[in-house]
């Protein structure tokens, strides 16, 4: 095909559009959102697992000791732990230094909680580093099982909430999207099918002058897919904004997480969002293109 | 040019509209088709450019076997015939130029071509003048002479003129026909239906009456006027 025909139906294409401008907003807003909400599943997903990441980096364990055990106990645990194969530190934090430490986390808060200064409600601890981390679990069932253990705060926990987090994210995620994308290709090949339906005067004169299917059928192609570009732009320039004040959001409440920098991750996302967006455009305008050609194909008399 | 072999077309709801029609038109004649409303005129133009296929028959256009043609073939086989419609089909959002220059566009030609071609078409039918003009601004017998431009401007070897003059004032239908007298002289083959019988008598041409999906009458091969 000439590059002049080429440019002649893509901007036949961009005509389409703008001939249907009020369908094509439809499209562009539900496809939009469909994005968006990928967008938002994906980052909310790569966090997570850079959440892991970091948590896996943090082997830390901390061993509160029983309140009621003496100070010789306590001394004598901290020498058991210690003599453990897989340790690579065992520190000893008096209840005062744990109390203070929770103070300074509280930050300009602290003051209410000064008062229990006086009736310190936490226990000693150790706080104990894993050599080797593939025997993290091991370890800390062995220290668990040790007398004078009132409790062992592993992060283990945490990894079972953010898995949990993790899977509602990406199969609520996964089943809404779906939908969505069910109802971007059926919004996107009705607008394509109203847009032919406005053209068919133009139709039925290129089918008389012997213009072929694809010429006459590849605007609408440029259309569907000029929507899903336009959808997968607008999406970029929002999710960048959302994500720039969720990440705000969190770290302000949640100062110890460490959001992945949008930079990071723009590349990848904008590229899932073109070729989601233009897929999803490009096989919506196809159905309509093909229900055309194939059941109720306008005949050059079937104008009005 | 254009042959029909015991051509036979019935609708899917039943309607006959065309029984054994035999007929053989050759290059270069200008042939009325006259008939009634109903009588079966639009379906043997729509079965000339293949808007619709015979039950049983062979038709034979421009060289191309039209039963048996595939379906991707008929643009090729609509590239060698021009058609003119009785409501003119001008996109009415493009100029006078433009609607001519859209046929060239929509079969591949380059804008050079078009630059070169439609203006000197325009020029046959006595509208260079309006070139630049809407269709709204122009008068109906004008707006048919730019939708014979744009049927002609493809250089077809075959004229298809469904009621050309249907829609425009009666004084203004001799001057298209005469337009189209001019194209026949130069070489064009000419199929015009109408339902005014007065207006084909007129023009002493071929002219062959359909009535119940039969030809009726048939005033055989007319004297083009090389031979005359």
């Amino acid at each position: 095909m000439k590059s002049g025909n080429i440019r002649y139906l893509v901007k036949e294409g961009f005509r389409s559009v703008w001939v249907n401008r009020n369908m094509a907003l439809a499209s562009v807003g539900v496809l939009t959102a469909c994005l968006l909400l990928l967008g938002s599943v994906l980052l909310c997903v790569l966090n997570i697992d850079e959440a892991f990441k970091w948590l896996e980096k943090q082997n830390i364990v901390m061993v509160y000791v029983q309140d009621s055990s003496s100070e010789q106990q306590t001394a004598q645990l901290g020498e058991d732990i210690s003599k453990m194969d897989n340790i690579e530190s065992c520190v000893f934090v008096s209840k005062e230094e744990g109390l203070d430490k929770q103070l300074e986390a509280f930050g300009e808060d602290a003051e209410l909680l000064e008062s229990l200064k006086d009736d310190n409600p936490l226990p000693d601890a150790y706080r104990v580093s894993v050599k080797d981390l593939s025997l993290y679990d091991q370890t800390v069932d062995e220290i668990k099982g040790m007398s004078g253990v009132e409790s062992v705060a592993s992060n283990r926990d945490e990894a079972e909430t953010m898995t949990h987090v993790r899977n509602v994210v990406s199969n609520v995620g996964g089943w809404v999207i779906g939908i969505l994308v069910i109802v971007s290709l059926f919004i996107i090949s009705n607008t394509v099918k109203i847009t032919m339906f406005v053209r068919r005067l133009e139709i039925s004169i290129m089918k008389s002058v012997g213009a072929t299917n694809a010429f006459i059928t590849i605007p609408f192609l440029v259309q569907g897919m000029f929507l899903g570009l336009f959808s997968a732009a607008l999406s970029s320039g929002i999710i960048w904004y959302l994500y720039y004040l969720a990440a705000g959001a969190v770290e302000g409440i949640m100062p110890s997480l460490t959001v992945i920098p949008f930079g990071q991750v723009a590349l990848p996302i904008i590229l899932i969002f073109v070729g989601a967006g233009v897929l999803t455009g490009t096989i919506g305008s196809a159905i309509s293109i093909r229900r055309h050609l194939k059941h109720d194909a306008r005949g050059i008399y079937d104008v009005i | 040019m254009i042959e029909l072999k015991g051509v036979s077309k019935t609708y899917d709801n039943g309607t006959v509209a065309l029984k054994d029609i035999n007929l053989t038109i050759q290059k270069g004649e200008f042939v009325f088709i006259v008939g009634a409303s109903g009588a079966g005129k639009s379906t043997f133009l729509k079965l000339i450019i293949r808007e619709e296929v015979p039950n049983t028959g062979e038709i034979t256009v421009n060289g191309f076997k039209l039963s048996s043609m595939k379906k991707k073939n008929v643009p090729y086989f609509r590239r060698t015939m021009g058609i003119v419609f009785q409501d003119f089909r001008l996109i009415p959002k493009m100029t006078v130029f433009d609607n001519v220059a859209f046929a060239m566009r929509v079969t591949g030609a380059t804008t050079r071509q078009i630059r070169k071609r439609v203006p000197y078409v325009l020029s046959q039918v006595g509208l260079t003048d309006k070139a630049h003009c809407l269709p709204k601004e122009l008068s109906g017998g004008e707006q048919q002479r730019v939708g014979l431009a744009r049927a002609l401007v493809n250089n077809p070897d075959l004229l298809v003129a469904d009621e050309p003059t249907g829609n425009i004032d009666p004084q203004l239908s001799f001057e298209i026909i005469e337009l189209l007298n001019e194209i026949n002289r130069k070489g064009t083959t000419i199929l015009m239906v109408t339902h005014e019988r007065d207006l084909a008598n007129w023009f002493d041409r071929r002219t062959i009456e359909i009535r119940d999906g039969s030809i009726v009458s048939d005033s055989g091969r007319s004297v083009s006027d090389e031979e005359r």
